[in-house]
């Protein structure tokens, strides 16, 4: 009867064998002393079913100044290799209200992608999206529903595509994070600024947060993953107990569990056919009812299950056999409340409510022109009813569903630990919430992705490629030594007379020093003033010789900055060693520069409330 | 004269420890901190930095001070009994975070700030509900021992009174700062909830530079939030290096102020937490359990909303009592408002304080609905009339004393309420500055709130007396003159006397299942009529459906405990796996407990108690017989588990097991209240009895203990870690000292020896010199920390 094979599978990740990682971080050497750091993927490969393929998924250009010294690295352009510029037809079909399909999939991309984020500029898009925003509320908006709709929906979907490509290299970053052997190519405090950068470039306001916020940014995010995580696990598990269900985690190798399923058992179902279900935060229909299940034809699997209910391989003695019939994929990582991706009895369930929901979103803004800022009441009842809805856990964060999505599409397509034949199963329904026109079928964006890393990798080493990276370097060297009056004059002339010419056969020997000594003295200014930030003494949460480095570079940089010395001057006043204290003291003796009167005596009492652990990239 | 120089310097420099001189104590209270990640943590370098993770701790009292490494929670690892314990010194008077009142109902919200704060600002409150029912019981804090001008304290559950000012200046604070960094904050997510924390810090830092100040504190409970919702280590140590931070600010002030060679400064946590990562703590819903048919189908009680994060109602702050109907209830169905028959205190997770109501008032219920039931078969009614008199005359002898002793007392409240009426009358209306200074406005305003007190407690004892009259007076003819309403003879939202365990393996739940059924004498069968439950190996094997973590067992409940009069404490893992705990008193005052392994405890209808001794084996209550860390050899453990053991000789023996000090802990749990010192005016003695009686009203019937990694939340889901057992890494907690060099606090120390919450308030009684106060506490003072003076010290 059974048109599937039934599987006998494992059950749940901590019966695996330890998998070999599926994600990899490789480094590339490219012109002039810059690198390009890539992340690798084992994703399946769709013809032959197996994981094999080795996916280019993320790549970052590294400026190291051709040393191997992380305290003169800059890291600039980042570039997610799934992510394309749309066709022809994925561009119109975006501007069409309420059309939610995939409008084709691009299978080839050959040019080098649009890098997603500047990280040595990241505020530059937060002021193109601040103008695209207040030109569509005050040029298009006014011009009648069509374009008002058309406008909105367009920029809609290409704001979707481009966070959808973000949350999915979070995910891979998350991953990455979570294997330290990969720190060794790219160190835990790059990744970390990278996947803040990152997660903060989908907030309005998020590239304007300065450099020192990011490890409480990352580490807030982290923390608050966990928790969410962990909420929707115990919050699924107790609705599975309570209905009778069965809850199985999906997890990465060594992460914590970010989807889930839940099965019912075939002989439960037999047994127990008018059982009382309690529908609420599972959103799906009661299964104890439903005649579908009773002559279920669709994916089943078998599962053994020791005496105390812990799921155990086949031939453990004691063991007992159910059959399986899986009911719903959920996501654990959407605020409050799992969210359901896929329903195996409605494959289109889920499809339809994000429909309804985006429609309804539409429909006030787009057709009838009711926006939140520009209708006071219409935002306080909007207010009002999304925190009704969202306290009694339905999903109104459209931007997390997205996430949810992205994040179930990027473990499914990484993860080994499920039966290949359910792993298919679960990717064709989640492909029906692809609602964006331009977002491509997951199984082309791997080839997508090679051919535009080895567009990126030609475009690195060629001539044009260096010259961008001696371009970026120019502006560098400018804001360290120009005022932002005379680098806006000088843009302004770029603007018109293009970029001066650069010869990319020659290194600039002289460039790169002072971009050398700049970035140095930059690294050891910014250690010392989060340290000093971070605690009173600072020899006491930090390795004195280390402190000894930094103060000692600064005093010796020529370039020094009156900031650099009053922060020699200030770890002098508060440290407690010996040792440092004579190096500051040397150090300030050296710059002629005065103790810092306030702070000269050792021990005083720190400001309010400082922050409370510092990060560094050391 | 020569000769003795040297002699006198040497004197002189063994003597410094015992010159020691504390001016100052600063207690930093952390709730939940548990003693293993605190210890990982600390012994954990930091690659980057070259130093501990928590590198001001390790400084401050790893290296320059002392650490007790085996400091455990006396009593039930759960904030509110704990803290009551750390913040007095004396034995256990309150049992969970939240108690109820089995005659009036009465929910001590223990945990619950904001009805304290509303009260405060409408002057009907001046103090923590816990430090009212400390106060009642005549039971000082450790800050009492202080002169008021000269203490700090922060927000916290034993709290007198609340500085405004704080709450004022907070968030102006907060706000106050640069243009750019607040838009960082929102773009990163402000963090209002720690606002008041911030500004607490601020306020403990300036007095410190104040050397009339001999007492601050400063609560947190940042990481027993953060525990609590997340396993994994990353986000545990930012709360614990949070803390770290916080302590290396006051460690500097301290330095600064011009009391720092006087200043000890202590780290003290409330209980641990049973947190591993990569494991999720799992909860069962007992909420369900003693809704659904096969629980009892009970209306339950809750101080908190079920799943309140996603109710609008879950909103109120002010929530103290939240009843759950049961949809299956047998006979109360959607009466839940006014008849609940069970009452549920979850909080801390891995126990849960279990009231039911009274089994002869469900039985009287049953009963009354049927004789009021129209159309009732004639028969019936007059056999469910009999038996209705029957259950009274049943209980006749101890409600006639209950109701007689209660008048008494009331009577005594009725004319303590006068005087301190009058009193209160002669307290003036308006206070001058100095007078608010010296505290003596909230003395006054405690006076008031103790008669409002007062005024509640004589109109809900005496409603449920009326009822207990009117139940003694009744005479079956009543019946047949008129219909008697249910409420003027069942009490409203009272669970009536404890139950024994007799009720408890006979609970009655509803009627049974074919009504109430007439014995072949036209009498009521009264074991065929009923539907009963046992409720202690119902709960025992409970299993679950989904288990998918291999570390973590299907049954979420490890064990029962309850009293058993006369027998001692009744501990039940399973039919065949009993054990009672039994205490006495030796000729010198001091206290011996032993443990009786046993099996098929039961109680007769009669009350007499019947049990089979068993012999030690694996699966006991508190599993020591098979437990390698305990102290006692394999051939040696079943006649030591059966002889009686002073506590500390059981404290040595067990401090290491899984369930650390689980004994010394039960018995403090179950003590009965004391009865507080008075004078000998009959009325005091009334009242001191009366005020004994309410504690003994707010004892459950019995506690239920979660497996390892099982816990009771309902309100919300706590995966991260929970506490509430005695399992040891709920019951570890910690406990620092650093002091300024003329402390006396001993550098570079770990105390091996074990010790509980009864000993910190003696030490620091001990170390500010107060060691007369300290000698009338009960627990034994940190020798290693305070080393007792010689006699001739003592004042």
């Amino acid at each position: 009867m059974l048109q599937s094979a039934l599987v006998t599978l494992l059950f749940g990740a901590g019966f695996l064998g330890q998998p070999s990682p599926s994600y990899r971080v490789e480094r590339v050497p490219v012109a002039d002393g810059a690198e390009l750091i890539t992340v690798f993927g084992r994703m399946h490969d769709s013809a032959s079913g197996s994981q094999d393929l080795d996916v280019p998924l993320l790549t970052v250009l590294r400026d190291s100044l051709g040393d191997s010294d992380p305290a003169n690295d800059r890291l600039r352009s980042v570039w997610i290799l799934t992510s394309t510029r749309p066709t022809p037809w994925q561009r119109a079909a975006s501007a069409l209200s309420f059309g939610y399909f995939r409008a084709g999939s691009k299978r080839h991309a050959n040019r080098v992608p649009s890098p997603a984020l500047d990280l040595a500029s990241p505020s530059r898009s937060v002021y193109g999206n601040l103008f695209s925003d207040g030109l569509q509320a005050l040029e298009f908006d006014p011009l009648g529903a069509a374009v008002r709709s058309t406008t909105r929906t367009y920029r809609g979907n290409s704001s979707d595509y481009s966070k959808l490509q973000v949350f999915q290299a979070l995910t891979t970053l998350d991953n990455v994070e979570r294997e330290p052997a990969n720190f060794s190519v790219l160190p835990d405090s790059q990744l970390r600024e990278i996947y803040s950068r990152l997660s903060l470039s989908t907030h309005t306001f998020g590239g304007l947060v300065r450099d020192q916020k990011l490890a409480r940014y990352y580490d807030k995010q982290s923390s608050q993953m966990e928790e969410t995580r962990g909420h929707n696990w115990e919050l699924l598990r107790q609705r599975a107990e309570l209905n009778g269900l069965i809850f199985e985690p999906l997890a990465m190798a060594s992460g914590t569990p970010s989807e889930a399923l839940l099965w019912i058992s075939r002989s439960d179902l037999e047994a127990a056919p008018e059982r009382r279900f309690e529908g609420q935060f599972l959103s799906i229909a009661n299964p104890w009812t439903d005649e579908r299940l009773t002559h279920w034809t669709g994916y089943s699997q078998l599962r053994y299950f020791d005496p105390e209910n812990h799921p155990v391989p086949p031939g453990t003695s004691g063991a007992r056999a159910e059959e399986m019939i899986p009911l719903a994929l959920y996501n654990l990582d959407y605020p409050r409340v799992p969210l359901l991706l896929a329903d195996f009895r409605d494959s289109l369930k889920p499809k339809r409510r994000e429909m309804v929901r985006q429609g309804a979103s539409s429909l006030v803004t787009g057709v009838f022109g009711l926006t939140r800022l520009g209708n006071p009441s219409f935002f306080a009842a909007n207010v009002a009813f999304t925190f009704v809805r969202q306290r009694h856990g339905a999903a109104v964060n459209h931007s997390a569903r997205l996430e949810a999505y992205s994040e179930a599409r990027a473990f499914l397509a990484v993860d080994s630990s499920l039966d290949p034949a359910l792993n298919a199963e679960l990717q064709r329904r989640l492909n029906h919430l692809a609602l964006n026109p331009r977002e491509n079928d997951v199984s082309h964006e791997a080839n997508v992705a090679r051919e535009q890393y080895a567009a990126l990798l030609r475009y690195a080493e060629s001539p044009r490629g260096a010259a961008k990276l001696e371009h970026d370097r120019l502006r560098e060297l400018d804001a360290y030594t120009q005022s932002p009056a005379r680098r806006l004059a000088a843009s302004l002339g770029r603007f018109f007379v293009g970029e001066p010419r650069v010869d990319p056969e020659k290194t600039d020997a002289i460039l790169h020093a002072r971009l050398d000594a700049y970035r140095r003295s930059q690294y050891h200014e910014r250690f010392l003033d989060q340290l000093l930030a971070s605690s009173p003494s600072p020899d006491v949460v930090w390795d004195a010789s280390a402190i000894s480095q930094s103060v000692a570079a600064l005093s010796a940089d020529a370039n020094a900055t009156p900031k650099a010395q009053l922060l020699v001057s200030r770890v002098c006043a508060a440290s407690t060693e010996g040792d440092l204290r004579l190096t500051c003291l040397r150090a300030l003796q050296h710059a002629n520069a005065p103790l810092v009167p306030a702070l000269a005596t050792s021990g005083s009492v720190p400001g309010p409330i400082a922050t409370a652990v510092p990060s560094f990239g050391r | 004269m020569t000769w003795l120089s040297p002699r006198c310097a040497l004197l002189l420099l063994l003597s410094i420890p015992l010159a020691a001189e504390v001016k100052r104590v600063v207690i930093i209270k952390l709730d939940g901190v548990p003693e293993s990640v605190l210890e990982r943590e600390l012994a954990r370098v930091d690659p980057l930095t070259r130093k501990s993770t928590l590198p001001w701790m390790d400084r401050v009292f790893a290296q320059g001070g002392t650490r007790i490494d085996n400091f455990y929670v006396r009593a039930i690892s759960l904030s509110t009994p704990s803290w009551s314990l750390l913040d007095t010194g004396q034995h256990l008077q309150i049992h969970g975070n939240a108690e109820f009142d089995r005659y009036t109902g009465r929910v001590y919200d223990y945990m619950n700030f904001f009805p304290f704060y509303l009260g405060y600002a409408r002057s009907r409150k001046v103090d923590m509900p816990g430090v009212e029912v400390l106060d009642d019981q005549k039971i000082p804090l450790l800050i009492d021992r202080f002169p008021y001008p000269a203490i700090y304290q922060s927000f916290q559950l034993y709290q007198r009174g609340v500085r405004w000012e704080t709450l004022k200046d907070a968030l102006p604070n907060r706000f106050s700062r640069s243009l750019r960094e607040l838009l960082d904050e929102w773009t990163i997510g402000f963090e209002l909830g720690s606002t008041v924390e911030e500004q607490t810090e601020r306020e403990l830092l300036a007095k410190l530079s104040d050397p009339t100040i001999q007492y601050l504190d400063y609560f947190t409970g940042d990481f027993d939030h953060v525990a609590h919702a997340a396993s994994d280590v990353a986000s545990q140590r930012l709360a614990l290096q949070r803390i770290d931070a916080l302590i290396g600010r006051v460690w500097t002030a301290i330095q600064a102020s011009p009391l720092a060679a006087q200043t000890v400064l202590v780290a003290v946590s409330d209980h641990g937490m049973n947190t591993q990562p990569g494991l999720y703590s799992q909860g069962y819903n007992l909420l369900h359990f003693f809704n659904s048919r096969a629980g009892g189908a009970h209306h339950v009680v809750t101080n908190r909303h079920p799943l309140d994060e996603f109710k609008l109602r879950g909103l109120d702050p002010f929530v103290s009592e939240v009843v759950t109907q049961s949809d299956d209830s047998l006979y109360l169905k959607g009466e839940g408002d006014d008849y609940p028959t069970a009452l549920l205190d979850l909080d801390g997770n891995e126990r849960a304080s279990v009231y039911l109501r009274n089994s002869a008032f469900n039985t009287l219920h049953i009963l009354l609905k049927e004789i009021n039931r129209s159309g009732a078969d004639p028969a019936l009614r007059r056999a469910a009339i009999t038996g209705f008199f029957h259950v009274i005359d049943g209980h006749r002898p101890e409600w006639q004393d209950t109701l007689r002793q209660i008048s008494d007392e009331l009577g005594a409240l009725r004319r303590a309420m006068e005087r301190q009426h009058a009193q209160v009358e002669l307290e003036p209306r308006k206070w001058t500055k100095e007078q608010r200074d010296a505290g003596l406005d909230k003395a006054a305003r405690r006076q008031v709130v103790q008669l409002d007190s007062w005024r509640e407690q004589e109109r809900t004892y005496s409603a449920y007396l009326r009822v207990l009259s009117k139940l003694l007076t009744l005479e079956p003819s009543d019946f047949d003159r008129h219909r008697m309403a249910e409420e003027d003879l069942i009490p409203k939202r009272a669970m009536g006397d404890p139950n024994s365990v007799y009720d408890l393996q006979n609970y009655v739940v509803g009627p049974a299942a074919s009504g109430l059924i007439l014995a072949p004498d036209g009498s009521l069968d009264f074991v065929r009529s009923f539907e009963r439950v046992n409720y202690a190996p119902l709960l025992t094997s409970l299993t679950v459906r989904n288990n998918v973590q291999a570390a973590v067992g299907s049954r979420p409940i490890d064990f029962l405990a309850m009293t058993v009069p006369n027998a001692g404490i009744w501990l039940y893992a399973a039919e065949d796996k009993q054990a009672l705990l039994q205490s006495r008193e030796t000729l010198n005052g001091g206290t011996e407990l032993r443990y009786v392994p046993i099996r098929g405890l039961h109680q007769s209808a009669d009350g007499s108690i019947h049990y089979e001794p068993a012999a030690p084996a694996p699966g006991f209550p508190l599993r020591m017989f098979e437990d390698d860390q305990l102290a006692v050899p394999q051939s040696e453990r079943e006649a030591w588990l059966n002889s009686w053991h002073s506590e500390a000789e059981w404290f040595h023996a067990i401090e290491q097991t899984a369930y650390s000090n689980g004994i010394i802990a039960l018995h403090e749990q179950f003590l009965p209240p004391a009865i507080s010192a008075h004078s000998n005016d009959q009325d005091a003695g009334l009242l001191a009895r009366f005020n004994q009686r309410r504690r003994r009203l707010a004892e459950p019937d019995f506690l239920i203990f979660a497996n390892d990694h099982w816990n009771f939340n309902v309100r919300s889901f706590n995966p991260g870690g929970n506490h509430g057992s005695f399992l040891r890494a709920s019951t570890h907690a910690i406990l620092l000292f650093a002091g300024g060099a003329d402390t006396g606090i001993p550098h570079h120390q770990q105390v091996e020896a074990p010790y509980d919450s009864l000993s910190f308030v003696p030490t620091i009684l001990e170390l500010t010199g107060m060691h007369a106060e300290a000698a009338k506490l009960p627990g034994r003072p940190i020798e290693e920390v305070a080393p007792r003076p010689s006699p001739s010290d003592t004042h």
